[in-house]
């Protein structure tokens, strides 16, 4: 073993020894500020559309529309209050994932990523599904007073327009699980690893 | 405030990047473009975190730390691309034995450090650079104890290069 040691301990040394000296530091400040401001923007924006997406859903339903059932109102409500309750799931894991900053010991680390990985589970599986179920039901409530101003066949292609999206949302939905799932799974073994 | 932050980074950049680069060229089994930009990789969130070092450990402890999770982040998202979940960890622990065919001793590093598993080419990394066993274990979270059992394992592991010699 030592002689194993010694061969080792020599490679270390004579491959330190080959290591040219460090590039300019300036080039790697620009690129962190770069990819800070990069990272800042798509946390915008996915807020902006959101939100902009919000903001349009409550133009139309409250005011372009201005359903007069009680059921249409229950609707109504149903899809403004579940939409605004998943903006507001991907603001705090958003916040969540800030946190995850990979200075602290591996052990505490993984637990973090653990803990930000089971909160976007959450989000992305059970709380995305609810929203789209409360969703599809608000919109179903909807359906009643529609009907009475149009016809049949324009009611069924609104109803299909919105099932189709709907079963690709859902397949999509289901494949950022499982990657979720997947990488949740990598850290517990990574951990078991690291302690086993 | 931004030039104070960038002297000392400058300052930990110029004295660490040469263990850091090391650690990751260990990591990378002697890939010096994948260990560059590891190394980079890491300096980026030296930089962005450079507000919250405490000064209640050593610099050095705290960059070997951000390494060794700059490496575990690099794994995690290469074995995500590979799509192959049941390997990911266990992989690169071959029950085959290895086998020590390399005169250049740098040569014969990378091959002994390529029949290890990632964590343990990391512990053997910072082990080579004689970091004391007691700041691996507080880099890697573990106890003293968990610790020696696995550097214990690690050279019941390399041991096979002699026995094929």
């Amino acid at each position: 073993m030592n002689e194993l040691g010694n061969i080792l301990k020599s490679g270390w040394k004579s491959s330190g020894l080959d290591i040219s000296p460090p590039p300019s530091t300036e080039r790697l400040i620009a690129s962190a500020l770069r990819l800070n401001r990069e990272s800042l923007k798509f946390q915008r924006n996915t807020i902006l559309i959101l939100g902009s997406t919000f903001l349009m859903m409550c133009y139309f339903l409250l005011e372009f529309f201005k359903f007069q059932n009680t059921l249409s109102k229950i609707g109504v409500g149903l899809m403004l209050v579940f939409f605004l309750f998943r903006i507001l799931l991907e603001a705090y894991s958003i916040q969540k994932g800030k946190k995850k900053t990979g200075v602290d010991s591996i052990i505490a680390s993984l637990d973090k990523e653990n803990e930000y990985l089971s909160l976007r589970l959450k989000i992305q599986g059970i709380f995305t599904y609810l929203t789209l179920v409360a969703y599809t039901l608000g919109f179903l409530f909807l359906v009643p007073e529609f009907s009475l101003y149009m016809s049949r066949f324009w009611l069924a292609a609104m109803i299909t327009s919105y099932f189709i999206p709907g079963i690709i949302l859902t397949l999509l939905i289901r494949k950022n699980v499982q990657k979720e799932l997947r990488e949740l799974r990598m850290v517990v073994e990574l951990k078991k690893k690291i302690q086993g | 405030m931004i030039s104070g932050q960038k002297a000392q980074f400058e300052q930990l950049y110029q004295s660490q990047y040469r263990m850091v680069y090391q650690l990751c060229l260990g990591f990378m089994k002697g890939d010096s473009d994948q260990a560059k930009d590891l190394t980079q990789e890491a300096f980026i969130q030296v930089w962005n975190n450079l507000g919250k070092f405490r000064q209640d450990s050593s610099a050095r402890t705290w960059i070997y730390r951000i390494t060794v999770n700059a490496c575990l982040n690099h794994l995690k998202k290469e074995k995500l691309h590979s799509e192959k979940l049941g390997e990911a960890i266990r992989g690169q622990v071959t029950t085959e034995e290895i086998k020590l065919t390399e005169q250049d001793p740098v040569k014969a590093l990378y091959e002994a450090m390529a029949g290890l598993s990632e964590v343990d080419r990391l512990v053997t990394g910072l082990l080579l650079e004689e970091v004391p066993q007691e700041e691996i274990a507080t880099i890697l979270g573990i106890s003293d104890g968990n610790l020696r059992v696995k550097i214990y394992r690690i050279k019941l592991r390399l041991k096979k290069l002699i026995n094929h010699e």
